[in-house]
């Protein structure tokens, strides 16, 4: 069962994210707490993490770059997500394996989620 | 009394001469005065016993002139309209035009013959024309009113006054915009005496600023009496300073701006009599002259702050509108995510009258998603943020795509597709796409009793075109040039009818053919239909 960690300072986009990706089978924890990031990453051990740009107090991007930046940890595939269409910066710029757009079509969602993770076998 | 003989029996003569009202006067070998006429020892303000008998050079003001003028006249020359300037009486200088040459008699040098015309008021008259213009030039010639008033200060101190000052009256208060003195040290001394008696515009005496403010008169002091520095110190020690500065004349001018005061200018002199009437009316008008440019600058400063002010709120609008439309995004995501959860959930439960329900609540979500995406666009098109990824793609699969979407969308229209030979071009897909979007949904949007639509490729010499007709409300030929501006909406024929829609996807389109270096156009009949087009350069 592939774990997903997703990122977001909106309660309700986590509680749409949970139920969506919990629906495909997959295990998933939450956290509107971007310091929160690694501690999860310890304990949860996530297969993928979604990644929110403007997160309360923090930038998801400089999130990513150092889940990137570290060894114990680059090899976590992350798909940043955000309501700002300029993504392809975004994305080029924190290290991010794909993004996906605010509002998303959840067959796109689902999509994505497999591309990062199909690889991974248990 | 030297006189010289005149022929009896030439009595009118002898009067005609005598009472001319020209200057003449009569000069021996020795350059001794014989004989000068009423109108020359009037001119000079001397008696003739002060005038004749005595050398003539000493009434010139300049040795070398009388020198050489003696020593043409001696050498057979005349003397046409020759300049010189005479000492009165008073000390002060006229200038004169000179005509003269020599009665000879067997060679012998009789006397002169005379003639001298006062220009002195024709030369001031010249004089402050000049001062009149040269300030002009100084106003118009910068926008910095500072750098303008030390310029005319220049000309104008020492050589026409020894103090000049600007006032400029604000808010009810006088503020020192100009003071110029040929001695630094004694405006120094001035800028600390008016800090520590400043100017009160409740003086009521004459020629005070207060006075001229309140009366808006121009006052003329031709010769200051001391009685007047006594009226006007405000104790011994203020006298003393004033009798001092040894201010003999002066005026005070009202700057006026359609009949108000914008201020006082005041020039001052040590010379007695330095300024009469006629300095007054040039003063008058050199005050308004400035008066208009202090305006002028004043309204400059006034244009530039709203400039800055307006700018300063638009860049606050792009700000909000560009926070708003991102926090509007985040509920706008969950209630999609949402609504395709139950979606999905009533899918599986075969509900199909509730997925149907919820695939329209999807569509109008997308919709509304649209509405903020416009809007975020709008900001950053003003900001010239708007990202383009430039690539090669055939433009009319493009087309083909997007009417495909579009007629999905639509059950009142039918779009039909007139495509010419397929070209590549190289733009941002995406944004031409959207492009097209804009103006499929615009004609679908204002030909609401029409049923079709007619999108067409053209193939032109180095451009491809894009034309979406419809055959709907059409717009007024005089709004059709503001179609493509920020905000426009279109209206129908009731004034108060208007069709939904921000008025920004035109905007935008248009902006991004602009950055595709193509062209927006329009073509229009009214309540005949509209074609709205775009052209891309080719590869």
């Amino acid at each position: 069962m592939h774990k997903i960690l997703v990122v977001d300072d909106d309660q309700s986009i986590l509680d749409a994210m949970k139920i969506a990706l919990e629906l495909q089978g997959y295990e998933v924890e939450t956290t509107t707490n971007g310091e929160e990031t690694f501690s999860k990453i310890g304990s949860f051990k996530p297969d993928l993490i979604f990644m929110d740009v403007y997160l309360s107090g923090m930038d998801g991007r400089e999130i990513c770059k150092q889940i990137k930046e570290d060894e114990k940890t680059n090899h976590i595939p992350v798909i940043i997500f955000s309501a700002n269409k300029s993504m392809k910066e975004v994305f080029e710029e924190s290290g991010a394996n794909d993004f996906i757009g605010k509002p998303f079509n959840m067959d796109e969602l689902y999509e994505k989620v497999k591309n990062q993770t199909s690889h991974i076998l248990y | 009394m030297q006189k010289v003989e005149l022929s009896k029996g030439h009595e009118q003569f002898e009067d005609l001469i005598e009472n001319a009202s020209v200057g003449i006067h009569l000069v021996d070998e020795t350059g001794t005065i014989l004989y000068a006429n009423k109108e020359e020892l009037r001119m000079l303000r001397y008696s003739a016993n002060e005038y004749i008998g005595h050398k003539i050079s000493e009434f010139h003001a300049d040795q070398p002139v009388i020198d050489s003028i003696i020593s043409k006249l001696k050498n057979h020359e005349q003397l046409n309209n020759h300049e010189a300037r005479l000492v009165c009486k008073d000390g002060s200088i006229r200038e004169v035009l000179i005509n003269s040459n020599v009665y000879w008699k067997e060679d012998k040098f009789i006397h002169t013959r005379c003639f001298t015309r006062d220009i002195t008021s024709r030369r001031k008259t010249e004089k402050l024309l000049q001062f009149l213009n040269k300030a002009s030039e100084e106003l118009t010639a910068t926008l910095d009113t500072q750098e303008a008033l030390d310029g005319i200060a220049k000309f104008i101190v020492p050589e026409y006054a020894d103090w000049f000052t600007i006032d400029v009256i604000r808010n009810g208060k006088v503020e020192l915009v100009k003071m110029a003195h040929a001695d630094p040290k004694k405006i120094s001394w001035a800028k600390k005496f008016r800090e520590k008696n400043p100017v009160d515009l409740g003086d009521e005496k004459f020629g005070s600023t207060g006075y001229v403010v309140r009366t808006k008169e121009a006052v003329l002091l031709p010769d200051i009496p001391d009685e007047m520095l006594v009226a006007s110190a405000q104790d011994n020690e203020h006298l003393e300073i004033l009798r001092n500065l040894a201010l003999r004349s002066a005026m005070v001018i009202p700057m006026l701006i359609k009949g108000k005061v914008l201020g006082v200018v005041c020039f001052i002199s040590c010379t007695p009599n330095k300024y009469d009437e006629s300095d007054l009316s040039f003063a008058r008008d050199f005050s308004n002259r400035l008066a208009l440019t202090l305006e002028n600058s004043r309204m400059y400063e006034e244009a530039k702050d709203d400039i800055k002010r307006r700018i300063e709120i638009d860049r606050a609008k792009d700000e909000f509108l560009s926070m708003a439309s991102h926090e509007l995004k985040t509920p706008v995501t969950s209630l999609k995510a949402f609504t395709q959860l139950l979606q999905m959930t009533f899918e599986e439960e075969k509900n199909d009258k509730a997925v149907d329900m919820l695939s329209k609540m999807d569509k109008q979500i997308d919709k509304l998603n649209h509405l903020i995406v416009d809007l975020l666009n709008a900001t950053k098109v003003d900001k010239g943020e708007l990202t383009y990824d430039f690539e090669d793609f055939d433009f009319n699969k493009l087309v083909e795509e997007i009417v495909e979407v579009m007629q999905r969308t639509t059950q009142t229209h039918i779009i039909n597709k007139q495509l010419a030979n397929s070209e590549i071009i190289k733009g941002d897909r995406n944004r031409v796409g959207q492009v097209i979007t804009n103006f499929v949904s615009n004609a679908i949007k204002f030909s609401p009793n029409a049923a079709e639509i007619i999108v067409q490729t053209i193939n032109e010499k180095d451009n491809v075109k894009l034309c979406v007709k419809d055959y709907g409300i059409g717009i007024p030929s005089d709004e059709q040039s503001k179609i493509f501006t920020r905000f426009y909406r279109v209206r129908g024929k009731n004034k108060y009818s208007t069709f939904p829609g921000m008025g920004l996807g035109l905007y935008i389109s248009s902006e991004i053919i602009k950055k595709h270096k193509g062209t927006v156009g329009l073509e229009c009949v009214e309540d005949k239909g509209c074609t709205f087009s775009f052209t891309l350069p080719k590869v």
